[in-house]
């Protein structure tokens, strides 16, 4: 059950870092020079993707990976499954 | 969760622009067997679908259609630029004109607007399998009756991509049909549903 735990808090880190992310670059759209938004978007790209290698290295990807010997794309549960479940 | 990447899936250069073109083309748009549709066939089909590898697959071909969606919109932007009034009237163009200008609206060639009772997600595996093989033949079939009307070298080149990516699709959805078979029943794949029954009913 550590385990579930860990892999709920990893996720939610990331989701909650990926959201400021895509919040800022939509800010962004409509204020280009916006040196706030600017920086919270470059802030939180970093964090964001340090949460991402982390959820990865632990649970699988999140994404199709660059490069990779053997293929766990489908190996992980689908995001509306219920965690460890079906 | 999708992130979007500012280019298409295949390059579209046309020179020339022909309104005509684009009204018989953007019957793949919202049409009967157009992109749209088949996204939100396979998009909503993997929700119930129980087997991972075949979800994989619904999730990367619903994708890749919304793509398609997009190069079949770069394809009616280009065919409609520049256009004078005349020529709209002469084009027949003038029907779609009135009510969209030239901006991009999902509806079949006749006019008639997008519709999602033109697909089905049943929530049975072999019922939906077969339905996206079918999709696939239509939609393949509707590229080659664009290839029959159109003759601009750069249209039809993005077409024929477009005509290849459903005959790979088809060949991906029969792999699919294969796995789903392999996790059933061989002595008798209609026993019961596994998107929604938990045992076999022939127990």
């Amino acid at each position: 059950m550590i385990n579930n735990n860990t892999r709920e808090r990893l996720m939610k880190a990331y989701q909650a870092y990926s959201f400021a992310v895509y919040d800022a670059l939509l800010y962004l759209d409509a204020y280009p020079n916006s040196k706030e938004a600017l920086d919270s978007y470059n802030k939180y790209q970093k964090l964001s993707q340090r949460a991402k290698a982390e959820y990865e290295s632990k649970f699988g990807p999140i994404t199709a990976p660059n490069d990779t010997n053997s293929w766990q794309w489908t190996d992980s549960p689908w995001p509306w499954h219920i965690e460890g479940g079906k | 969760m999708w992130q979007y990447e500012k280019r298409l899936q295949y390059p579209v250069k046309i020179k020339n622009p022909n309104p005509k073109y684009a009204q018989i083309i953007i019957s793949q748009l919202g049409g009967p067997d157009g992109e749209i549709g088949a996204s939100l066939r396979y998009l909503t089909q993997r929700i119930a679908m129980p087997y991972s590898k075949i979800v994989g697959i619904l999730t990367d071909v619903g994708t890749e259609e919304l793509a398609h969606f997009e190069m079949i919109s770069a394809i009616l932007y280009q065919l409609t630029r520049n256009l004078t009034p005349k020529e709209i009237k002469e084009s027949g163009f003038d029907t779609y004109f009135v009510d969209h200008t030239t901006g991009i609206y999902p509806v079949a060639a006749s006019g008639y607007p997008y519709s999602a009772s033109q697909f089905q997600s049943k929530g049975d595996v072999l019922a939906d399998l077969h339905e996206d093989l079918a999709a696939e033949q239509k939609a393949r079939a509707t590229y080659d009756n664009i290839l029959r009307l159109v003759d601009d070298p750069d249209v039809c080149d993005a077409i024929k991509f477009l005509r290849a990516r459903e005959i790979v699709h088809y060949q991906r959805f029969a792999d699919a049909l294969g796995i789903a078979q392999e996790n059933m029943d061989s002595k008798n794949f209609y026993g019961y549903n596994p998107a929604f029954d938990k045992v076999s009913k022939l127990n």
